[in-house]
């Protein structure tokens, strides 16, 4: 027997594309979110949300992820935010190579702040660097108070967490606080932000931090 | 699922939907995985078939590689998705020694040193929770074996 020693990173392909990107973003200014989390928790409800309250304000840019059909690129287009649809048919995240392809087809220039709304999934894309900034994660008390500790690896590459339908909590047995101290537990660095797309509360705040991203010295 | 022609078509078409506003662009994934074990096991081998000498991909009988407990992979899936392809790249005999990580941290303020528990990104020590990550999202190959000619 003979051994050949490789010590190389298994997704190291995906990781040299990533870093393309990220050099990209960091040329043209631009901040880039990486937005996960469950089928349904509600990241295309936080884009409508958040594009209601911020447009005129800054240049804004989604790719929106999924595994079939351009719904959710429907649903944001109506804010006149230019987006471009991925449809990874059948693959359950979004990999460097898939936004690196996606950005040929966006203007990037004046571009401010850009979302890429993955797949749907909160196991996957945490081990796939597409060149954000940061991930975003979308949690929604319907899933219940557990899902933090059910998928740590998520919650602790994420730097912001989203709490959406904040509303319903009254005919839940999910505990908002339960459900924020399991987060900061895996993750005690995370900046939490509780929201409702449907009532509209907490997306100011929200808001308030993506402005402060995108113009720091203001 | 492939389209005919064996390449998924890349399609680059502007849509109008009920507002009136357009949809830039869809892109087509050209390359499906189904489970993202499968095109980590894909990587794997990729890399096995650069790193072994021509020829010899036949005799490659283990590769070891590092899981680490924050990588998102799912063991069990990994090797059936491996051991699903060994025989198109020619490697029937090859198999995967996954060696799984633990998350390790390390508190910046008392600079102890811990496997973390239950996820529980805590210092034991002073309770600071001003961590660096050790170890726990690795995702790496550590070295291939290969049988004698």
């Amino acid at each position: 027997m003979s051994v050949i020693t490789i010590e190389r990173k298994v997704l190291e392909k995906n990781d040299q594309i990533a870093l393309r990107n990220r050099r990209v973003f960091q040329e043209k200014g631009i901040v880039a979110l990486n937005l996960v989390s469950s089928p349904g928790a509600g990241k295309t409800s936080i884009l409508e949300r958040t594009f209601r309250e911020l447009r005129g304000e800054m240049k804004m840019a989604v790719i929106e992820g999924d595994v079939q059909t351009d719904l959710d690129a429907q649903r944001v287009a109506r804010y006149s935010v230019p987006v471009v649809q991925i449809m990874t048919l059948g693959g359950c995240h979004l990999e460097a190579n898939l936004v690196e392809d996606a950005l040929k087809n966006l203007d990037l220039n004046g571009m401010e702040l850009l979302f890429i709304e993955n797949v749907g999934n909160l196991v996957c894309p945490s081990g796939y660097d597409l060149g954000e900034a940061m991930k975003v994660v979308v949690l929604s008390t319907t899933e219940g108070d557990d899902k933090p500790l059910k998928y740590p690896a998520m919650i602790r590459n994420s730097s912001v967490l989203i709490l959406n339908k904040i509303d319903l909590l009254p005919y839940l047995p999910c505990d908002l606080d339960v459900l924020r101290s399991n987060a900061l537990t895996v993750n005690p660095g995370l900046t939490v932000f509780e929201v409702s797309c449907t009532t509209g509360e907490g997306i100011a705040a929200w808001c308030d931090w993506l402005r402060k991203k995108v113009f720091p010295r203001q | 699922m492939k389209a005919p022609g064996g390449q998924w078509p890349r399609r680059s078409e502007a849509r109008s939907h009920p507002a009136g506003a357009r949809i830039g662009m869809r892109l087509r994934n050209r390359e499906t995985t189904r489970m993202h074990e499968l095109g980590i096991a894909r990587n794997i081998l990729d890399i096995v078939e650069q790193s072994v000498p021509e020829g010899r991909a036949a005799s490659v009988r283990r590769i070891r590689l590092r899981v680490g407990q924050l990588a998102g992979i799912v063991p069990d899936s990994l090797e059936f998705c491996f051991s699903a392809l060994t025989g198109e790249r020619g490697m029937n005999q090859a198999e995967l020694a996954i060696e799984p990580m633990p998350t390790v941290s390390r508190c910046l303020d008392c600079r102890h040193q811990f496997t973390v528990e239950d996820f529980a990104f805590a210092c034991p020590s002073c309770e600071g929770v001003n961590l660096e990550l050790v170890s726990g999202m690795e995702l790496e190959i550590v070295d291939i074996e290969l049988a004698d000619d």
